[in-house]
């Protein structure tokens, strides 16, 4: 093969990949999530991931009838209900290459979107467990892919918006805006349909909030903390690679002379301002800086490079770095929680204590307790984060029993659950785990390295 | 022959020969080098570093860089480790002689200036740790390599010069080297952005091509450091830049700006006319020549004010940036001197700076040389004694600084050393070892002794300095320990346990 035949041949190869992308993208999005449920199956574990899939699936039992997710866990089968974060994430896919053909994004811009939402740990996860933002943005994508039809069938947008507004305020507020930013400033048209869908969202948003009373963000499930929740790579389970915040940066540099950069400046201001306010809308944030990144990759390769050797190893190394980071997360994915050790004494619980205890574990535990134990769990983090954080911080680094007693006697904690996670972080010779040698706590159940203890009352 | 490679030659000569003795005037090696050797035995025997080391705090994950210890290793399958542990390391040292030189004369173009900037790096005290085994000595040239090509890559840029993209090879083969030897690299890249931003501002061009380099150089570091330290950033978050240091030590590994320290080991000189040269560069003749070496001082002074890099390390880096400015400051000497009237007295400049240098440079050098911290022949003999005194599974307390000693002579497990990084109880494990020196209860030193199965406890003379012990620790009995070693160290074998009460 002569050196003129190579070139021709690498751009055979990628508009080959430009010309396909959706199916070998999809195909990625179905490994990805394929490898971490094997690994999961394999370990025995719980097919779903974090505490917000046990607050929907629990919730699909008794609260929030209202929620569409949980009218959705209430119709599918508990045993395939691990599939949904895949489809809802294919679905997302899907949309966004249809949105993309309707508003003529550049092929290349999309491919590189579309890979590094699939590349991007917080989006890997959200395969992997229900979200409430995943589903946000299906709903998202699916009206907006309507309302762009300009024909009679637009109207049939209003349903997916109207479902999207209602699952939690913020949300309904931001996509409000968006409509309206759209009709009243992008498209400057004033007609029915524009006016219809913004009462009926105004009007859902209201009704939320009033009288269902659904919460400004419904969230965290977490403990927060502000950087590593941005930064996946700094330990945490959401939030984007180093590499694609790097591009962002980059991105935001490029788009920097473009018309547009007011909107996105601002939208970059909401989007940062509820990431510190609830670190549970990194998700939002994160969308913005795949965007960015995927603009900024584009822009580098797209740039007159002086040096084209140089062109070739950063974008090599750019998408090894991006490849690298999801790859060491799907890697750490296998240690997420639940375990199948939680479970198993989870389910011990629901069989061998009283049903209205209340049970003590780490906050984050708290939504497996509720769904595998059935009982009510001490923490509730996503309706009172600051008081409930802050109570676990002085229930679990109380020194003395003076301290922790009356702690515990205030929120009629009755049952103690010590996770694999706790005995490994926790400090075994001071605080919490020391205190439990007192007479008032009893062993009730061990197995391996999970423990359930009863909290029995003072005697008189 | 051409006068720069004999004049810069013999000072190179000279200088190695001066550190070889120097160095071979001591057997031992300073405290950090034993892990540094013991890794390169490692890599000659298995090829690999030890990445899971079982000793080192009885068995943990390290994470580092490995290029300075597979060179060594390199070496060492043509001489004995010893041998190339005391030559590589000052032969790479000697080497910031020629490369200040090229910098020196690419900046200043002044003949005799740069031959004395390379006289200066050559004598620079903070560098004459000649015992030292350890990754800086690497480092140190490559930086000042990396930064020459870049010179030389900003140079061709501007004549549109075809030896560019050779240049460029050589660019980014220096560098990923540099990557992959010390995470201190991105003194670099902090210092070519700051030059892109001082360039900015002063309105000097930089080319596209630099600007490629840049941002090459950028995503480069960020992928090896990435790839090298991905545990640790997973597990301490972002204060894996403190590389877990304990708490109650980090202002030993990161202590103030100290200026008295500074002109000790920088030499007076060359940090007095350092501070000429970046006022007038900056201020006052707006030299664009030196933008890039102005810049390195200012990443350098922002990392070590952000106690992000340790004071010694960056006073080494800094040293020899002032050692090249040294030649800009003599240049501009000369020329002041030749519109005076004692220009006739310009033939005396070289001897009188010489005789200065001579004494703020070189002595400081041989005496900084004769104070390095270092274990005693005696310390020394009774951690070997351990290898074939004690059971191969046996935990050996000693000083945090002698950890080394007892995994490289002894062959036992420690219970901590200097490598704090991925250890998750490092906090409680010095805690622990201060109490170990410190504590007058028998009863407490038992229980610290069986909570790290801890069997042997090696009290040298240094340990006795550190911990202010007027003569054994204070709980030793013979009920309880044996002395199984007895010179100016001491090794006790602990007979009690704490049974159930």
């Amino acid at each position: 093969m002569n050196a003129k035949s190579r070139p021709k041949m690498y751009e055979n190869y990628v508009s080959h990949l430009l010309r396909h992308q959706k199916i070998y993208l999809c195909l990625l999005l179905v490994i990805l999530t394929g490898l971490s449920l094997f690994s999961s199956y394999l370990q025995s574990k719980p097919l779903l991931m974090g505490g917000e899939s046990y607050y929907y699936l629990s919730s699909a039992r008794e609260e929030l009838p209202y929620h569409p997710l949980t009218l959705l866990l209430k119709v599918i089968p508990g045993q395939i209900a691990f599939l949904l974060p895949l489809f809802i994430s294919i679905g997302n896919v899907l949309l966004f290459y249809s949105l993309a053909r309707k508003i003529k994004i550049p092929e290349k811009k999309v491919f590189f979107m579309v890979l590094f939402y699939i590349l991007t740990p917080i989006f890997m996860f959200s395969s992997l467990a229900i979200s409430s933002y995943s589903w946000y943005l299906l709903l998202l994508l699916l009206g907006t892919n309507q309302v762009l039809l300009e024909n009679k069938k637009k109207y049939l947008g209003i349903l997916p918006f109207l479902l999207a507004a209602w699952i939690d305020i913020f949300s309904g507020i931001l996509l409000l805006i968006g409509i309206i930013a759209y009709f009243f400033i992008a498209k400057k048209s004033k007609d029915h349909f524009a006016i219809i869908l913004i009462i009926g969202i105004t009007a859902a948003i209201i009704i939320d909030a009033f009288l269902v009373k659904a919460p400004f963000f419904l969230g965290p499930f977490t403990v927060q903390d502000k950087t590593a929740d941005l930064l996946s790579d700094l330990g945490s389970f959401s939030g984007v690679g180093v590499f694609a915040l790097l591009l962002a940066v980059i991105g935001l540099v490029t788009s920097w002379q473009k018309k547009y950069i007011p909107l996105l400046l601002s939208v970059m201001t909401i989007f940062i301002a509820s990431f510190m306010f609830n670190t549970h809308s990194i998700f939002f944030l994160s969308l913005l800086i795949i965007v960015l990144a995927a603009s900024g990759f584009v822009d580098l390769w797209d740039q007159n490079w002086k040096l084209p050797f140089l062109r070739n190893a950063v974008m090599l190394l750019l998408l090894l770095g991006i490849s690298f980071s999801a790859v060491a997360y799907v890697d750490r994915l296998s240690e997420y929680s639940p375990t199948a050790l939680d479970q198993k004494t989870l389910e011990w619980m629901q069989r061998n204590t009283p049903e209205d205890a209340v049970v003590l574990s780490t906050p984050e535990n708290s939504y497996y307790i509720s769904y595998f134990a059935h009982r009510k769990p001490a923490f509730s983090l996503h309706r009172r984060y600051q008081q409930d954080y802050k109570l676990s911080q002085d229930i679990f680094s109380a020194f003395y029993i003076d301290e922790l007693f009356p702690l515990l006697e205030e929120n009629n904690i009755s049952i103690i659950y010590v996770s694999e996670e706790m005995k490994r972080t926790f400090p075994q010779r001071q605080e919490f785990l020391f205190l439990l040698q007192n007479e008032r706590f009893k062993l009730l159940y061990f197995t391996e390295e999970a423990e359930v203890w009863s909290f029995d009352e003072a005697k008189q | 022959m051409k006068k720069p490679i004999i004049v810069v030659g013999g000072i190179f000569l000279a200088v190695l020969a001066i550190r070889l003795v120097l160095a071979f005037m001591i057997p031992e090696f300073t405290y950090e080098s034993y892990f540094h050797l013991r890794q390169v035995e490692h890599i000659v025997e298995t090829g690999v570093p030890f990445y899971q080391d079982p000793l080192s705090y009885g068995g943990r994950e390290l994470a580092f860089l490995p290029s300075f210890h597979y060179l060594a290793a390199l070496f060492s399958l043509l001489l004995p480790l010893t041998l190339v542990a005391k030559i590589l390391p000052n032969f790479l040292t000697a080497l910031l002689i020629p490369i200040t030189y090229l910098i020196s004369k690419k900046i200043t173009g002044h003949e005799t200036g740069s031959f004395v900037a390379a006289f200066i790096a050559g004598f620079l005290p903070i560098l004459y740790y000649t015992n030292g085994f350890v990754v800086n000595t690497l480092f140190l040239p490559l930086i000042f390599v990396a930064i020459y090509l870049y010179l030389n890559i900003e140079e061709s840029a501007k004549k549109n010069d075809p030896k560019l993209m050779k240049h460029i090879y050589i660019y980014a083969a220096v560098f990923f080297l540099l990557c992959l030897t010390s995470p201190l690299a991105a003194i670099m890249l902090i210092g070519l952005g700051i030059y892109a931003l001082l360039s900015f501002m002063e309105g000097k061009k930089v080319y596209r091509q630099e600007m490629e380099v840049m941002l090459f150089s950028g995503f480069l570091y960020t992928w090896v450091q990435f790839l090298f330290f991905k545990k640790s950033l997973l597990q301490e978050g972002i204060s894996f830049v403190w590389q877990n240091i304990p708490s109650t030590i980090i202002a030993q590994y990161f202590p103030k700006f100290s200026l008295g320290v500074a002109l000790v080991l920088v030499s007076i000189i060359p940090f007095l006319a350092g501070a000429v040269v970046v006022y007038r560069s900056l201020f006052q003749l707006k030299n664009e020549k030196s933008f890039l070496l102005i810049s390195l001082v200012l990443a350098t002074s922002i990392l070590t004010w952000l106690r992000l890099i340790r004071f010694r390390q960056s006073l080494a880096f800094f040293s020899v940036v002032l050692a090249i400015l040294f030649a800009a400051f003599y240049g501009d000497l000369e020329h002041y001197l030749q519109k005076t009237k004692f220009s006739h007295w310009q033939k005396y400049l070289l001897p009188i700076t010489m005789f200065i240098l001579l004494f703020s440079t070189v002595l400081p050098a041989i005496n900084t040389a004769r104070l390095q911290d270092l274990p005693s022949i005696e310390e020394v003999e009774a951690f070997a004694w351990i290898r074939e005194n004690t059971p191969l599974s046996a935990t050996v307390l000693a000083t945090l600084d002698e950890g080394h000693l007892v995994t490289y002579y002894g062959k036992r497990k420690n219970l901590i050393d200097d490598r704090f990084m991925l250890v998750d109880d490092v906090e409680t494990r010095f805690q622990s070892l201060t109490s170990l020196f410190t504590t007058k209860f028998r009863t407490e030193a038992i229980e610290l002794a069986g909570k790290y199965s801890i069997e042997y406890f090696v009290l040298t003379p240094s340990a006795k300095e550190k911990y202010q012990l007027k003569k054994e620790l204070p709980y030793i009995t013979r009920r309880c320990f044996d002395t199984v070693y007895q010179n100016e160290t001491t090794i006790f074998k602990i007979k009690c346990q704490l049974g159930p009460t």
